[in-house]
């Protein structure tokens, strides 16, 4: 009964409003990959606008791309394969802004693309290069640093990389 | 306490657990916070539920020389030097550990590899030139990649004992023979962390050459010889619970014939295995019975390891042949043969897994 009335019926579409006042219509059925917007929609709270307030226009512009990309009737693997594959090469101020809201919103998968993201960022790289990457202070004395920089680098790691990117 | 600026910390940990073990020694130096995060037990538990460790071999290894320069002479030397070797079966990657510290004519001879938490543990072993028995403890930490020297095992110098691991803290040695080839009834645990050694209640029999692996939760002791049967292998285990620090009645007919356990392990699918005339055989309701015939490659096995339902297996043709690396899927019984470069495929004296 359900599959007759949703072939028929119109769509039902929802608005998502951004942390800065913007404004995004989107399908239902996409939306809702989003757990935290599908227990509004179930709660009954979907009739008006939805607020998001911890999530910005830019990184809800992302997590609307990646919502529509990965909704299951209009994409095929190798096209998501490679959307992901461009997504995760956005700035990493982006991937992080982009996993807050993913963990705001409770969209797993999106969650999880994004911590092999950052994981990967930090991979292979030196101890320097990660705390620009991440704009982290070094709390370690000016003894341990030393010692950090003369520790012979192990076996397997090879070269570390330099570059922040 | 966020481990990344800006993200909680829950999700800063999702980002950290992803990073794989050979990068934690310049992830740890990032700063305290993280360094604090990676050295916890509960880090290393994580990774393991969320399947991001990775299963790595460590095998105490025989040297090869590089054909191109000794033409004519051996590849595999009757008389080989030992090193320590890691292998990732998901990666295919192979590579060489740090040499132990003092150790510079290679490892001991017949030392034994145990692997707890992200440690490898090297116990005992002969001098490789003066082949005097040492009771000499290192401990390799893969998150500072440093080598330490462990309190050594005390009591006699002992040799051809079997150890294990509870795999999270400690590590259990049993039997083997004294300096005067005195089959030995003694056995002993070693707590990594706290680089402690305490004395377990003796075994029922003397055990030589026994096998030491956990199964079922406990720490078993199978097989080996008295010292009035030098070298006959006798048919019972006896098993350690951990717990109430008990040894349980002798399993008295654990193989029906006279069997060396070297090659018996338990295949992280809560069941034993073992290798015998070509096979390799599983304990169903208390026998051994057929699982899998073992390849003709593997004809001379050297070293067995196990984890998650996976057997690895090197071995060789016969005598002076290169040494090959085989997994079992103990689901079908299939084998896959594992490439190894030339300098890998030495002769494999003694191994552990460890999942980092």
């Amino acid at each position: 009964m359900a599959e007759a009335s949703s072939s028929i019926t119109e769509k039902f579409f929802l608005t998502l409003k951004s942390s800065d006042g913007d404004e995004f219509v989107l399908e239902e059925s996409i939306a809702i990959q989003s757990i935290t917007i599908k227990n509004m929609v179930e709660d009954g709270c979907s009739s008006s606008v939805i607020p998001l307030s911890k999530v910005d226009t830019e990184t809800l512009i992302k997590v609307i791309e990646y919502m529509k990309m990965h909704s299951s009737t209009s994409s095929n693997e190798e096209e998501i394969e490679n959307f992901d594959k461009k997504f995760v090469s956005n700035s990493i101020n982006t991937i992080l802004n982009i996993l807050e809201a993913a963990n705001f919103l409770d969209i797993n998968n999106l969650l999880e693309l994004c911590a092999e993201a950052v994981a990967n960022r930090i991979k292979n790289k030196t101890p320097e290069a990660v705390r620009k990457i991440f704009n982290i202070t070094s709390d370690f004395t000016p003894e341990e640093e030393a010692e950090i920089r003369n520790e012979t680098p192990w076996a397997f790691e090879g070269n570390l990389d330099h570059s922040l990117d | 306490m966020e481990l990344i600026p800006s993200l909680p910390y829950d999700i800063g940990l999702e980002c950290l657990i992803r990073v794989p073990y050979d990068n934690f020694s310049s992830v740890t130096s990032v700063c305290r916070n993280w360094k604090l995060q990676i050295e916890l037990p509960e880090f290393w538990k994580l990774r393991r539920a969320t399947g991001f460790t990775r299963q790595v071999i460590l095998m105490a290894q025989a040297q090869t020389d590089d054909p191109k320069l000794k033409v004519g002479l051996s590849k595999y030397s009757a008389f080989p030097v030992y090193r320590l070797t890691l292998y990732e079966p998901d990666s295919g990657y192979w590579a060489e550990l740090p040499p132990l510290p003092g150790n510079s004519d290679g490892l001991p001879m017949f030392c034994q590899l145990v692997g707890v938490g992200l440690s490898l543990v090297v116990i005992g072993g002969w001098n490789p030139i003066t082949w005097e028995p040492s009771n000499a403890v290192f401990v390799y930490n893969f998150v500072t990649a440093t080598w330490r020297r462990g309190a050594e095992m005390p009591g006699c110098r002992r040799s051809f004992f079997g150890c294990a691991s509870d795999s999270e803290q400690t590590v259990y040695v049993a039997g083997g023979h004294d300096e005067e080839k005195n089959a030995l009834k003694s056995a002993m645990a070693y707590d990594v962390a706290s680089d402690e050694w305490v004395p377990m209640p003796d075994m029922a029999s003397e055990r030589d050459e026994c096998k030491c692996t956990f199964y079922h939760g406990k720490f078993h002791v199978i097989g080996g010889y008295d010292t009035s049967m030098q070298g006959r292998f006798g048919t019972t285990a006896e098993s350690f619970n951990t717990s109430t620090w008990q040894w349980d009645p002798v399993a008295e007919h654990f193989f029906d014939s006279a069997t060396c356990p070297r090659t018996c392990v338990e295949g992280g699918d809560g069941k034993l295995y073992l290798c015998r005339d070509g096979d390799v055989l599983v304990l169903r309701d208390s026998t051994w019975q057929v699982a899998a015939a073992i390849p003709p490659e593997l004809r001379n096995v050297a070293f067995v390891t196990a984890w998650r339902g996976k057997i690895l297996m090197t071995g060789s043709m016969g005598f002076n042949e290169p040494h090959n690396t085989y997994i079992l899927d103990l689901q079908n019984y299939t084998w896959t043969k594992m490439d190894a470069p030339v300098n890998f495929s030495g002769h494999v004296q003694s191994g552990c897994c460890l999942e980092m």
